[in-house]
Parts: structure tokens; sequence; C-alpha cells
């Protein structure tokens, strides 16, 4: 038993903490090296890293577009003037600014990507915004009061770029390094990903998903059933008074 | 009382192997057992090879089964005592089951040549058996002792055998070969094998089952997470896969990207 529950721990109070995922995995060292940008910077080994000296005018760009964003949405979410109605229409509308749904939606559906079209698609990309919306809502709540302080970002290339954040002032006192990945759209900057300790949730999921669709020989309905009994029992929870404290 | 006593072990190994091995089993680490997808049958369809995951049939069987014994026996007993049990009570448990698995993380520091975190193990395990009263008290933090965890799997990895497939067992939870090789290796050991042996059987089991209990007591709301995932398995999988070899590398158990993990990250938008 030497270690289970700190590892645990360790690796699935990520999502708790986070809020962002439902659960999440360990980081892995990867191995190799790569050669960097240069405007670029490495992380440490306390998790945060030090701002570049030089950055181009898109990490300044996307660092702005997150800073505002994020805590837009914190804000939406944790605002209790509103009703439940009222914070989920403003939390909606907000997303639809900050993140490419559709984009995602088509990565979480990995290798069956190409071949989940059409109506099929759009079914299942409903299902999937109402999951990926109602998660947040549920979860988000617990940042009431947190604020999200950008630290650092790397340009990937022209249009691709992962913003470090740190998340402050939550409830347990414990600062949390965020990462989003920031994509340049047509109507401006979007985010496609989110990273906490390591494990990007875009990946996590498309890996489950495909597993999912795998196993029922690529047809998407058992995999929109399942989100949306997913979903169905989120909207329950948060239907209940004493689950929202 | 034998017999009081493989089923308190069984509780026990059930505890952790829900969580993904038993009784110090190297490759528990992030381990749980969680339900498979509804309406997907437990078993892969033939001829949906995974490539990552060989076994996957045989593991998603293992792993409902899991699931149903520990939705079943564990976690409503592991709720009752979370409910009562002090948390000094709890730490007190922790801290002795891990102690008396201290002898495997230096015989394996040993056979890994790292002599210096060997010494820091030797350091605590003399403090806390003493001092820290056969482990009860963590003697660690106070000394400036960092906690390690090394088995003869970790070592088999870094002596560069291979860890094989994903496997998933009944009771041990998640593993590979590689690791169910190491597991006798480290049982010779491991003080828990002695108090198993010599102990009267009740008392062994009582203990065993406490232990037990009180591991997946610890990780109620973790497996709860868990159990909210589209497809717990497929997510467990690459935790422990990754978690394992993060170990055997001694790398710390998470962390931010770095430059390179950025650089790394698969092209998101598909190519045209």
């Amino acid at each position: 038993m030497r270690g289970i529950t700190f590892k645990l721990r360790h690796a699935l109070g990520v999502a708790l903490a986070a809020g962002f995922i439902t659960a999440a995995p360990l980081a892995v060292a990867q191995g190799g090296t790569r050669p960097g940008t240069p405007a670029t910077t490495s992380a440490t080994a306390s998790g945060t890293t030090a701002r570049s000296a030089v950055r181009t005018p898109e990490q300044i760009e996307v660092e702005a577009f997150i800073a505002s964003q994020s805590n837009g949405l914190i804000e939406a979410l944790a605002n209790r003037t509103q009703s439940a109605a009222a914070r989920s229409l403003a939390f909606n509308l907000a997303m639809e600014s900050f993140t490419d749904v559709r984009a995602v939606g088509r990565f979480v559906l990995g290798r069956y990507g190409t071949s989940v079209q059409g109506s099929d698609f759009d079914r299942f990309l409903v299902a999937f915004r109402e999951y990926a919306m109602t998660t947040y809502e549920s979860r988000f709540d617990q940042y009431r009061g947190s604020r999200i302080e950008v630290v650092n970002s790397v340009q990937r290339r022209p249009g691709d770029v992962v913003v470090t954040s740190m998340v402050r002032g939550r409830a347990n006192g414990e600062d949390l390094p965020v990462s989003w990945r920031v994509l340049r759209r047509t109507e401006g900057w979007r985010v496609v990903d989110v990273e906490v300790f390591g494990v990007w949730l875009g990946i996590e999921q498309r890996a489950q998903f495909e597993a999912i669709l795998q196993q029922a020989n690529g047809r998407v309905d058992p995999l929109i059933g399942r989100l949306n009994g997913m979903t169905a029992r989120m909207r329950q929870n948060l239907a209940q008074p004493t689950a929202r404290g | 009382m034998r017999a009081t006593g493989i089923g308190a072990t069984a509780v026990a190994c059930l505890a952790v192997g829900v969580l993904g091995g038993c009784a110090g089993f190297g490759a528990a680490q992030g381990q749980v057992s969680v339900p498979a997808v509804p309406g997907v049958p437990g078993e892969m369809r033939i001829g949906a090879h995974n490539p990552e995951d060989p076994f996957e049939a045989f593991n998603r069987y293992n792993f409902n089964l899991n699931e149903g014994l520990d939705r079943t026996l564990l976690a409503p007993v592991a709720r009752g005592y979370d409910a009562v049990a002090p948390k000094p009570l709890r730490q007190g448990i922790s801290n002795f089951g891990r102690n008396l698995g201290e002898p495997v993380t230096l015989v394996n520091q040993l056979l890994q040549g790292q002599f210096d975190p060997a010494m820091q193990t030797l350091a605590r395990f003399t403090a806390n058996s003493t001092v820290g009263l056969l482990g009860i008290f963590d003697l660690s933090g106070a000394l400036d002792l960092e906690h390690a965890s090394e088995d003869f799997g970790q070592t088999l990895g870094a002596w560069g055998v291979p860890a094989g497939p994903y496997l998933v067992m009944p009771l041990l939870g998640s593993t590979n070969p590689r690791d169910l090789l190491g597991r006798p290796v480290d049982i010779a050991y491991d003080l828990n094998t002695y108090i198993l042996a010599e102990a009267d059987g009740a008392v062994v089991g009582s203990l065993r089952t406490l232990q037990g209990v009180n591991a997946r007591a610890n990780v109620i709301e973790q497996v709860d997470a868990l159990r909210e995932q589209p497809d717990p398995y497929t997510l467990l999988r690459r935790l422990s896969i990754q978690n394992r070899e993060a170990a055997v590398q001694n790398a710390p158990p998470s962390r931010p990207p770095t430059e390179t993990d950025v650089m790394e990250l698969p092209e998101f938008d598909p190519t045209p």
C-alpha cells in the first residue's frame, strides 16, 4: 500500500482541485529534447516558468486574451447575484468567444473524426457541448474568488500558442498551475485545450472517446448516450441545493 | 484462523487492488476500478484490437469484476469508516503500513545504486520504528527525510526490462508482467509478510482489513471523480502506464508541461 494514497491523491486530486476536468491522470516525464524557439522558456522544477525576455506579438496578444477571458469566465460562473439560468446563459455566451467547441469536438473524436460526419457529428457536438458546459458549471463554482494570472507562454508555431497561468486565491489556499492551448481562428484567438498538472483535457477525452467508439464499431450513438447520461446526472446534482452549498 | 486471515487479506488486497495493486504492490499507484461504459459491453468486440492494450478484453473483464467488488463490499465499508474514523487514527494506520514496507524500498534503492536515498530510507525506517512507535508516527518531515517508494518492478525497469502489456488482475488491479514478476521478490523484504506468518490470524486479519479499508477511505473523492469519466478504464490505463514509467524514472509524480512537452503536443486541426 506504500505510496498509493499519496500518489492517487496527487494524481486525481488534480481534477477535483482544478475543476476543469472531472478526473486527471499524472503527467509523465517525457524523454528526449527538442530545440526550442527563441521566444520560449523552460518550466522549472517548482512548476513555474520564468517569463521569457523576448515574446512575439502573438504571445503578447494571447496572454492578454487569456488574462481577460479566463477571469471573465470565472466571474460569469461564480456570480451568485444571478439566477442559475442567467448565470448559465452568461457563461455559455462567454464560452462562445473563448473556445472553439466545434474544433474541439472534432479533435476529441480522434481517428473517428473523419468517419463521424453530417448529422451524426452535429448530434455528437450538441451532446458534447452540453457535457462540457455542464462540467465547467458544476466545477467552476469552486473557483469563486479565485483569479488567473498569466505566467508565461510558448509559441509552438504561428497561430498556436500555449499560455501558462496560475490560479490564485483558491479556497484551499494552494495556487494551481494551468496551461491553455490557444489557436488563431478567423474570428480571433480561441482556447482548444486546457492542461492541469501535465494532463491535457482534450487529449485525455480523445483517448476515452476513441475507446468508446471503438467498442461500438465506430457508431457514435453510444458515445452520445453516455455523454447525455453524464450531463443529466450533473444537472441533477446542480439542481440539488445541498450539492451547491 | 487462517481462513480469517486469508479472507481479511483478500479484503485488504481488494482495497488496494481496486486502487491498483495489493499490499505494497508498486504498480498500484493511482489505480482504481471504475465502471465500464453503460451500453457498451465490458469485452472488446472481436476484431477491435487495440495495439496499446492487447489484452483489453481480459483487462476490462477484471476491471469490471474489481469494480463490482468495490461497489458492493469495500466502498460501503470505507464510507462508513470515513464517517467515524478520526484523522489521527487514519494517518497512523497509513504510516504503520508504509513503515513496514520500507525495507522493500531500501533493498531496491540499493539494487538501483541509489545509495544516498537508501541511507535516507534506512534513517527514516529506524526513526519511525523506534521514536515513531513502530511507524505509527511519521518523523520524516521533522527529520527532513524525503519519502520514496521503490520496488523490484521499478528495479527491473531501471535495469532496462520492458514493462510488457498493461494488465488488470482480479483484486490486484492494474499491473504489468514486469511488476507481476517483481512482486514475489518484494514480498521477501516486506515486513507485512512476516507479520502475516507469525502473528495470530485474527489479529493479522483485522489489521489487514483495517489497512485496506483505510486505504480505500483515503481515496473516496478521487474514485468518485473517476467514476464520472466517460470511459474510466481508458483513463486509468493511461494513468497507470504513465505513473509507472515516471516511477521507474524517478520522475516527479506530476508537473506542468515543459517547453519540450509543449512542442511535442499533437497537431490540433486535421491535416487538409
